[in-house]
């Protein structure tokens, strides 16, 4: 090697450690949630379902006031038109503006999906957390009715029930899908709860003296919510489904009330002659589906622990 | 295994208990009178009431009904009053069998397919493609999907005939407009399944022992990656079920789901009432065969505990 | 002079998004027939890396070997085609992994993952295998084998799936035995056991062993001779009682002064080598241990040290050893 030509004896004076370099803290700490909206803002797909989902809400909000036509008044004579100037979406069979329509069926479409889920979820937080936390014998009997209940066909009741009450209205419809809906919640909290109490933390929660309560509500719910979001936005779409779905075969919201499912079934009767009257319907719905699925996959990637500190501050 | 079987049949007996128990109460809490209309004639009136028992007490009633039903009685239609809801059941449903059928076996064995390869071309642009066709998949509802293929390719294109249940031609859209939702699952579902097996440590043994990657993709990789997809299976089923409701409307087909969707509208409750039986009973049982299929193809079932 | 591995300038890099990874930087080293060589380091210092680059089984992307040859029995295997490689791996060299739960196949039962090995090295009838595997469970010390043979890895224990392990990267008698931390999850009676499994299979089958180990004990227990690696670098190396009684590395020196001894008086803080292994991104142009080490001096920043052979086997690479550095061991001592 010719760099022993280049070794002095200067050179091994000696230096020592050098431990200070490292112990460095090379990135400002983040907190749980500041890192999960880094990442989920890093994801484009899923900020481009957010913001579609969130300009849906809007217009479904002010989409109805802003053409001057009554929407309710029906004209046979201007009936399956296309879109043109005075009707931005076009007129249905009976003559009424569809841009109207289509956001005043957001508005039923929209308020059902989350309604029913969010009224699921809670429902299945309940049980599933007093099942999964207390244990026991009332956690056995719990756990064996949700799975005899778990195999009863949701759809078919949900339509049983709307047709006990006589009425299609929007309450009709969330009751029926509450009635079975809850029951996946409820056993994914449960299965939740049953890992997270065994941890550590809790133990020592409870060696400190917290009581019941305040280890579910400080402890267990806060370490869920993650999963929980995701969930909840992923289980959106099932819901704006199996409403569009049963006001497709005729028994959820009925005319003159509308909802995009309902749309969709008229458009479907002169699906031959004005394909456009059911593709309206059908692509908000699918849009929506797609923008909320887009985000909980996002939020799944960035809610997840394990992928934690990969995003660049 | 034995006891695993015999849990899960108690628990399906059950739940077929609680659905027609529930079905016969909401049923006798529909408002009017849902059994009687005006075109009845006097003999299928008596018909009705011998069979339900109208002018008895409500547990003779329930005895009488869970009876009917097990001897396969399913009632009498209120709309084609001279058909009994088990004609109409035999007619439809090897039908609405075969229209699910051929759905299912597409979706399975494209949706593995394109999830194991996939899974292998992860990064590339295949994955991406198939990613996005699985996110779609899943968005897109079955009446539009039905709807659109009706029109693009029916319609406009002139490819395949856009109704009726006749040849082989005639099966093709609805298949398809059927199949996508659940390819889009099992392909999604496959795909992670496979890259999380993948990542295994098992698979590093396995290259250690200078396996090949085909031995390794088949042998190891997909044998384990497959499990999930039958837990799945169960609301798979229930989907398809779902399904036909809407695509027999649209492509015109005479199966099971179409006169349920009819006997719905014209608020047919006998038909009804009948037919949510079967369609409960059927989702169960299928549930229950997901479940020892299941526990065969999981050794961890499969080996009892002592 | 019969090696049965000569690895000679040993690169591996990995690419990854936050820049390229040198996980070993030229590593040197030999194995004779029938020998066991101890590797002993850090998480993270390149041992793991260079058993699997012996055994093709770098991922490349992202991984990549860079330099270097390794030479088995007179092959250079980075020169080898796919099927060659897949025809030494499993039948003449065999690997055996750290945690036998997760690198044995659930859904498989023990048997079929030996006679896979069997099925694809030999030419033997399905009599023959059948023999052969219940001829190796016995081998490995695990009773009964007719009927372990057919059960699943989660219906045996932690020791009875890492013999399995075993009798599977042993079964087609290789020459070289890689292994990889064997006993880092087993609890300590069954590590006792399991190495002298492997040590009583090294003289039965004179195969020679790599061990890859951070456990001293196990060195001293098994090896013939040792090697010390930091940070994808071989810093000293030699017989072990050379190189445990006779250390001539500072590391080295930290590695055996933090083995807790008995000796420890209550409340003594465990002695560590203070700070962390170097990014491995851009790893330091002088000796990596620089930044830990006691007695560094201004060289050791700025030149990798020369390897000095200290007589019979035995290399250290640090500047301590140069004869500038006299004034330097004079003055602590060493």
């Amino acid at each position: 090697m010719d760099s022993s030509d280049i070794i002095t004896d200067e050179m091994f004076t000696v230096v020592g450690k050098d431990i200070e370099n490292y112990n460095l803290i090379t990135r400002p700490s983040l907190s749980y949630w500041q890192d999960a909206w880094i990442r989920l803002k890093k994801n484009k797909v899923a900020m481009l379902g957010l913001a579609i989902i969130i300009f849906y809400i809007i217009m479904a909000i002010i989409g109805p006031y802003m053409t001057s036509a009554d929407y309710r008044m029906t004209n046979s004579a201007i009936a399956d038109q296309l879109p043109s100037k005075e009707h931005w979406f076009g007129t249905d069979s009976l003559g009424r503006d569809l841009w109207a329509r289509v956001w005043l069926g957001a508005r039923v479409s929209l308020t059902i999906g989350f309604a029913v889920t969010l009224l699921n979820q809670f429902i299945g937080i309940i049980i599933g957390g007093i099942s999964g936390y207390f244990g026991g014998k009332l956690d056995m009997i719990i756990m064996r009715i949700i799975d005899v209940l778990y195999g009863i066909p949701s759809l078919i009741v949900a339509i049983l029930v709307i047709l006990v009450r006589g009425e299609s209205g929007i309450a009709s419809l969330i009751i029926a899908m509450i009635i079975t809906g809850w029951i996946g919640s409820a056993r994914f909290v449960r299965g939740q709860v049953l890992q997270l109490k065994n941890q550590e933390f809790v133990l020592a929660a409870k060696v400190l003296g917290a009581s019941s309560m305040r280890i579910i509500l400080r402890h267990l719910i806060p370490n869920m919510m993650g999963l929980l979001i995701t969930n909840i936005t992923m289980a959106i779409p099932g819901a704006i489904f199996s409403e569009a779905f049963l006001s497709y075969i005729g028994i959820g919201i009925q005319p003159p009330d509308t909802s995009w499912g309902q749309l969709a079934r008229e458009g479907a009767q002169v699906f031959m002659a004005y394909p456009w009257e059911i593709f309206l319907p059908s692509f908000f719905i699918s849009t929506t589906m797609l923008s909320l699925n887009l985000l909980g996959d996002g939020l799944r990637n960035a809610l997840d622990p394990k992928m934690r500190g990969t995003a660049k501050v | 295994m034995k006891r695993y079987i015999l849990q899960r049949l108690i628990i399906s007996l059950l739940t077929i208990w609680v659905l027609v128990t529930v079905v016969f109460i909401l049923v006798r809490l529909m408002p009017g009178d849902p059994f009687i209309s005006e075109k009845m004639t006097p003999e299928i009136r008596k018909n009705m009431m011998e069979y339900h028992g109208f002018d008895k007490p409500w547990y003779v009633q329930y005895f009488k009904y869970l009876n009917n039903l097990l001897h396969g009685d399913l009632g009498l239609s209120l709309k084609y009053s001279n058909r009994s809801v088990n004609t109409i059941l035999a007619q439809s449903f090897p039908i609405s069998a075969d229209l699910g059928i051929r759905a299912v076996v597409l979706a399975t064995v494209l949706g593995l397919f394109l999830g194991v390869m996939a899974a292998l071309n992860n990064g590339r642009f295949f994955d991406y493609f198939c990613v996005i066709i699985a996110i779609i998949g899943v968005s897109v509802p079955d009446f539009v999907a039905g709807s659109v293929l009706q029109y693009v390719f029916g319609l406009k294109l002139h490819m395949f005939p856009i109704a009726r249940w006749e040849s082989f031609r005639h099966t093709v859209l609805p298949v398809v407009a059927l199949s996508l939702n659940t390819l889009a699952v099992i392909t999604r579902t496959m795909r992670s399944s496979m890259l999380e097996v993948i990542n295994e440590d098992y698979i590093l043994t396995a290259k250690a022992k200078g396996l090949s990657d085909c031995e390794i993709v088949t042998r190891h990789e997909i044998r384990n990656a497959i499990l999930p997809i039958v837990t799945i299976l169960g609301p798979i089923t229930a989907g398809i079920l779902t399904g036909t409701f809407v695509i027999e409307q649209i492509y015109a087909i005479p199966g099971m789901g179409r006169f349920y969707v009819s006997g719905i509208n014209d608020r047919d409750y006998s038909m009804i009432l009948g037919m949510t039986v079967f369609y409960g009973v059927f989702l169960v049982a299928a549930n229950f065969v997901v479940d020892i299929i299941y526990g065969f193809v999981d050794p961890r079932i499969r080996i009892s505990e002592k | 002079m019969d090696k049965l591995l000569d690895v000679k300038n040993l690169e591996v890099n990995f690419k990854t998004y936050g820049g390229t990874i040198n996980a070993v930087r030229g590593m040197s080293f030999d194995i004779d027939r029938g020998e066991c060589l101890a590797i002993v380091g850090e998480s993270g210092c390149g041992k793991s890396v260079t058993a699997k680059a012996i055994m093709g089984l770098i991922p490349c992307p992202p991984g990549e070997i860079s330099g270097g040859s390794i030479l088995f029995d007179g092959t250079d295997l980075l020169k080898l085609d796919r099927k060659s490689m897949m025809k030494i791996r499993g039948a003449k060299i065999g690997m055996i992994f750290q945690d036998p739960m997760t690198y044995l196949n659930p859904t498989m039962t023990v048997g079929k993952q030996i006679e896979e090995v069997l099925k694809k090295h030999t030419n033997y009838t399905k009599k023959q295998m059948t023999e052969r595997i219940i001829e190796i469970l016995n081998f490995v010390g695990i009773a009964n084998p007719k009927r372990r043979m057919r059960q699943y890895p989660f219906e045996l224990s932690g020791g009875m799936r890492q013999r399995v392990m075993i009798a599977i990267a042993t079964v087609c008698t290789p020459k070289l035995l890689i292994a990889d931390e064997p006993t880092t999850a087993l609890d300590v009676t069954i590590q006792a056991q399991i190495l002298e499994l492997i040590k009583s299979l090294q003289k039965s089958m004179n195969t020679s062993v790599m061990l890859i180990t951070h456990d001293l004990g196990v060195v001293a227990n098994m090896a013939d001779r040792v090697m010390v690696v930091y940070a994808g670098k071989i810093v000293e190396s030699g017989v072990v009682d050379d190189v445990f009684y006779k250390p001539q590395h500072p590391y080295t020196w930290g590695l055996l002064s933090s083995i807790p001894t008995l000796e420890l008086k209550n409340k003594e803080k465990l002695p560590s080598i203070e700070g962390t292994p170097p990014d491995l991104f851009s790893p330091p142009t002088g000796c990596a241990f620089a930044a830990r080490c006691a007695f560094a001096m201004k060289i050791c920043k700025e030149m990798y040290p020369e390897t000095v052979d200290l007589g019979e086997g035995h290399h250290c690479a640090c500047w301590l050893l140069h004869e500038k550095a006299k004034n330097v061991r004079q003055s602590f001592n060493l």
